[in-house]
């Protein structure tokens, strides 16, 4: 089972597939995603840098396949996340002799990524805290 | 698509990232066992396709700026491609509208902005004028003496410098010819700024009579005629039998010309030679003399000056006269200065009236655009996006009227050149250069704007529901029929004003034309020849008598007469009479026209004889007794309540003592047209031949048939007894009068040429509302035929809804006519601003062409078919 993770703006090719899941309809739902795949961009880039494709199956494995991220949400991610000066990036050779860009976190970006983290946490335990079940 | 070279390196690095980006997928699904077909299929499914790469980049930067520009430049170019007729008419009509506004605009910013001598605000004309004359007219003059006299005054004057105009004859470079020459004292060209290009000016040396004679050149002459060669200097020009050494070339611009005498005939100098004393009587006022004030002296102040200093100056030479002061510019532009502004209003209105046309139109479009701009609001474009292609259409449409009118420019510029003529200074010229490119870019622009406004208001009160749906037919945004309601009553007024004001001009043009002149100008022939200083008085009548006599043989010619002065001729000489048994009385001096007649003058011109007689040939010799006629004005004013006949005057040109007054003729109107009949004393040539050997000599031929075929006829006779006589403005009495009304002409033709065109918009905007109207309402008519309506009905309801809206346009054009022509009065004759046959007739005319417009949409709502109408859209 596997969902799509909306992007910045909902593009016309994750309107045009037909999630499993139905798409949240609520504007707030659509900036938590964001911001979290911003979140998993920082987290995966702690281990060291990767470039674009290794990040989407970085997170695609960590999350056990059910996280699937396009190539229309995680560039304009790390873009935007570059202009935020959370990450930054240069060209560089592969093993194969192929020409791939590098992302790498900025100290200011590790910075982002541990206030993030504590938002998450904060945020998650929240929504626990209201979904345990009631003591009677 | 282009992109700028900034976004091509990161959209191409873009591109690279993600095609290794998928290369790595695909080599990642073939690992794990997919065929690599497969799997380069089913990656690139995944990740979209190459449009991917083109949207990723929007995401991450948007569009640029440019982008969208072109995209707008684009749509708007193809919209207006799609409806030639639209656009043509659009664009034709800014085109005219924004030329005549540049090429006014340019004319008011040269003449009136810019001024067109250094340190304008410092130079005056100082007149001599006969007490009670003053502030009556501009046109008098200075004599030599007291020019003289004057100049010593330097705690008034900087400078004072002083010219005259005459018309040499030049020999000695092919046919001999007569050339216009400025004498000039040496410190007037230096006064205006006017310094030579080539050579030198005029220094004091070169003012006495024994200094060796020098000329200088017009830029003109010295382009025609010596090819602008630089060597001209140190060549000699022969001027009446004399020669002059050139020693300078003046400036291309330098504006010197026969609006220094306030003459209307646009003649430029084509020599300047230094003023001497000549032997024109100390008394002749023939000077033009222009000071320059001292700085720091306002032209008030030097005015007392000169008022305190008159008394003192007039003690030299006995005389009472009153000094005048007319600053530069008033003295050259004053008549001008209210025809221009008028003008600039005017043509103003026409752009006014242009862009509410213009908007009305877009509106109409954008009625119909309700759809798509609908859908793109619903796709999600953002209102302001919109209003950015709304105000690019508009642009690029007022940019295209802008360029068709530089190209209308040219035509422009010298049709207003032409028509204005007679007002302006010499040599003005209106320069297309960068300021002309720039204020027409900026008009365009502002146009633009300013009628885009209008349908990026009406796509904002757009109701999505409503356009999109069925019912789009029916929604009335009724904010927007009105605003084009209002433009288009505005337009009908401000026709109306424009109207009038034409309609007005042409009443006061015809009955300048048909004013009672006081003589009859058909069938007469007119020239003007100067005999020459080789003739004395003697030889000089006998030769007039000769060709007298020549030209009566001639078949068809039925009276001959001389004359120093010509109605209209322009050459009048004015002075003091005394009248015998009357003491002179410095404060109520006795003033009029003075002019030498011979041969069978007044009845050539028709003058009636109101009493006495006319000159007979005995009275035409020099010894006989001194005889003078005067015409009626001179009688009413100075004979109330006797009769001149017997009395006797002192005529005092070219010969004094008393002459008996043998007869009363009617009175003339010789300065123009428009102005009133001057007192005139006439008096035989051959009594005072002195001063007629030094006039121009005008001959008018009363012939029975076409004047224009005894013109030949008569220079030959005239060749018979002096070959190298040079004789020129030969013409008709009636062309001598059109030429005099050229003036009038002008500003009529203006009007009436904007009045045309505002009309011509003013139909079109009544047409298009109506049309949209009767869209509109086309379901209401089709139930309302169906509901037994006829066809007269539906035709009664589209004409009544036009005729309100004219009505309403009559009516506020109206009020603003009544208010507005009064800024005409001063070009007017005879006729009032508020001439209400004018109006009438001018309200009917705009009346019955709205109506004429609304025939077609009312006809067309008359074959609205009901069963279409009422089984919906």
């Amino acid at each position: 089972m596997s969902a799509h993770l909306a992007g910045y703006r909902p593009s016309i090719s994750s309107l045009l597939d037909k999630p499993i899941a139905p798409m949240p309809r609520y504007q707030n739902q659509i900036e938590l995603l964001q911001g979290t795949l911003d979140l998993l961009i920082l987290q995966t880039l702690q281990w060291g840098p990767q470039h674009g494709y290794s990040i989407a199956r970085s997170i695609n494995i960590t999350s056990g396949d059910v996280l699937e991220v396009d190539a229309g949400s995680l560039y304009p991610a790390l873009h935007r996340l570059e202009r935020q000066g959370w990450v930054k990036s240069r060209w560089k050779r592969s093993e194969n002799q192929q020409r791939v860009k590098e992302y790498q976190l900025t100290n200011s970006g590790k910075k982002q990524l541990l206030s993030e983290r504590s938002r998450w946490e904060t945020l998650t335990a929240a929504i626990a805290g209201v979904l345990k079940p009631q003591e009677d | 698509m282009r992109l700028p070279f900034w976004r091509r390196h990161q959209q191409a690095e873009l591109e690279e990232e993600i095609r290794s980006h998928l290369d790595m997928a695909v080599r990642e699904r073939v690992e794990r066992g997919e065929n690599p077909q497969e799997a380069a299929r089913s990656a690139w499914r995944q990740f979209g396709n190459p449009l991917l790469v083109e949207e990723i980049a929007r995401d991450m930067w948007g569009w640029t700026s440019l982008e969208r520009l072109w995209q707008d430049v684009r749509y708007g170019l193809r919209l207006l491609v799609k409806e030639p007729g639209f656009t043509a008419v659009v664009v034709l009509t800014l085109a005219i509208g924004i030329g005549a506004n540049t090429a006014v605009f340019s004319l008011v910013n040269t003449l009136i902005l810019r001024p067109f001598f250094p340190d304008i605000q410092r130079l005056i004309v100082v007149q001599d004028v006969p007490g009670p004359m003053r502030g009556l007219n501009m046109t008098y003059k200075m004599s030599y003496a007291k020019y003289q006299a004057w100049r010593q005054h330097g705690e008034i004057f900087e400078s004072l410098g002083a010219m005259y105009g005459q018309g040499p004859s030049l020999t000695g470079m092919g046919e001999p010819e007569r050339l216009q020459a400025a004498f000039v004292s040496s410190e007037f060209l230096p006064a205006l700024g006017i310094s030579p290009v080539l050579g030198r000016g005029f220094r004091p040396e070169d003012e006495p009579r024994s200094a060796p004679p020098v000329v200088l050149l017009s830029y003109q002459f010295w382009r025609t005629r010596f090819a602008s060669q630089k060597d001209v200097l140190g060549h000699t020009l022969q001027l009446n039998d004399e020669l002059f050494t050139i020693v300078g070339v003046l400036p291309e611009h330098a504006s010197l010309g026969s609006s220094f005498f306030r003459s209307s005939s646009a003649l430029s100098f084509d020599v300047v030679a230094p003023l001497r004393a000549t032997e024109m009587g100390a008394g002749a006022n023939y000077l033009v003399v222009i000071g320059k004030i001292r700085p720091g002296l306002s032209v008030a102040a030097a005015t007392a000056a000169i008022d305190s200093q008159t008394p003192a100056v007039n003690q030299q030479f006995g005389s009472d006269y009153k000094t005048q002061v007319i600053p530069l510019e008033t003295y050259l532009m004053g008549d001008t200065r209210p025809l221009l502004l008028v003008v600039l209003g005017a043509v103003g209105v026409v752009l006014l009236i242009t862009c509410a046309n213009t908007a009305n139109l877009l509106l109409a479009r954008g009625a119909a655009r309700q759809k798509e701009i609908a859908v793109r609001l619903a796709l999600g474009a953002r209102s302001l996006r919109i209003f950015r292609q709304l105000l690019t259409e508009s642009l690029i449409m007022s940019l295209l009227g802008g360029a068709l009118a530089l190209l209308f420019l040219r035509v422009a510029r010298e049709g207003l050149l032409n028509l204005l003529a007679g007002r302006l200074p010499n040599g003005i010229a209106i320069p297309i250069d960068s300021n002309i490119l720039l204020s027409t870019l900026a008009l365009s622009v502002v146009t633009g704007l300013s009628f885009g406004v209008a349908p990026c208001l009406q796509a904002r009160n757009r109701n999505l529901r409503d356009a999109l749906g069925q019912g789009g037919r029916t929604s009335r945004s009724a904010g927007s029929q009105r605003v084009r309601n209002v433009l288009v009553v505005a337009e009908i007024a401000c026709s109306l004003a424009l109207l009038a004001g034409a309609g007005l001009l042409m009443r006061s043009f015809f009955r300048l034309l048909s004013v009672d002149k006081g003589y009859s100008s058909e069938h007469v022939l007119t020239l003007r020849f100067w005999p020459g200083l080789s003739y004395t008085p003697e030889t000089e009548i006998s030769y007039l008598w000769a060709i007298l006599q020549g030209t009566l043989e001639l078949p068809g010619v039925e009276n001959v007469g001389f004359s120093t002065n010509l109605p209209l001729g322009g050459n009048m000489t004015t002075g003091s009479f005394g009248i015998e048994g009357r003491p002179s009385d410095p404060d109520n001096p006795i003033l009029g026209s003075k002019m030498l007649v011979g041969g069978d003058y007044f009845r050539a011109l028709r003058i009636p004889l109101i009493a006495g007689r006319l000159f007979t040939p005995q009275d035409e010799q020099p010894k006989a007794p001194p005889v003078t006629i005067v015409d009626q004005a001179f009688a009413q004013r100075y004979f109330k309540n006797e009769s001149p006949l017997g009395k006797r005057v002192n005529f005092g040109w070219g010969g004094g003592g008393w002459a008996e007054i043998i007869g009363v003729v009617g009175a003339v109107r010789e300065m123009s047209l428009a102005a009133e009949e001057q007192p005139t004393v006439y008096a035989p040539i051959a009594q005072h031949g002195s001063a007629a050997v030094h006039s121009n000599i005008f001959m008018a031929v009363r012939s029975g048939g076409d004047p224009t075929m005894e013109a030949q006829a008569a220079k030959d006779v005239i060749h018979r007894f002096n070959g190298g006589q040079i004789v020129e403005h030969v013409r008709t009495m009636d062309d001598l009068i059109n030429e005099s009304v050229a003036a009038n002409r002008a500003p009529m033709w203006l009007f009436g040429g904007f009045a045309a065109i505002t009309v011509l918009l003013a139909a079109i905007g009544v047409y298009g509302v109506l049309s949209y109207y009767v869209v509109q309402r086309g379901q209401e008519i089709g139930i309302r035929m169906a509901l037994g309506a006829k066809r007269r009905d539906v035709l009664q309801m589209v004409l009544g809804r036009a005729s309100r809206l004219v009505a309403a346009g009559l009516v506020a054009g109206l009020l603003i006519s009544l208010a507005g022509t009064r800024a005409l009065t001063s070009l007017l004759f005879g006729t009032k601003p508020t001439d209400v046959p004018t109006f009438i007739a001018v309200a009917s005319l705009l009346a019955f062409i709205g109506l004429m417009a609304s025939i077609v949409p009312a006809i067309r709502a008359t074959g609205v078919d009901p069963q279409v109408v009422l089984r919906g859209e």
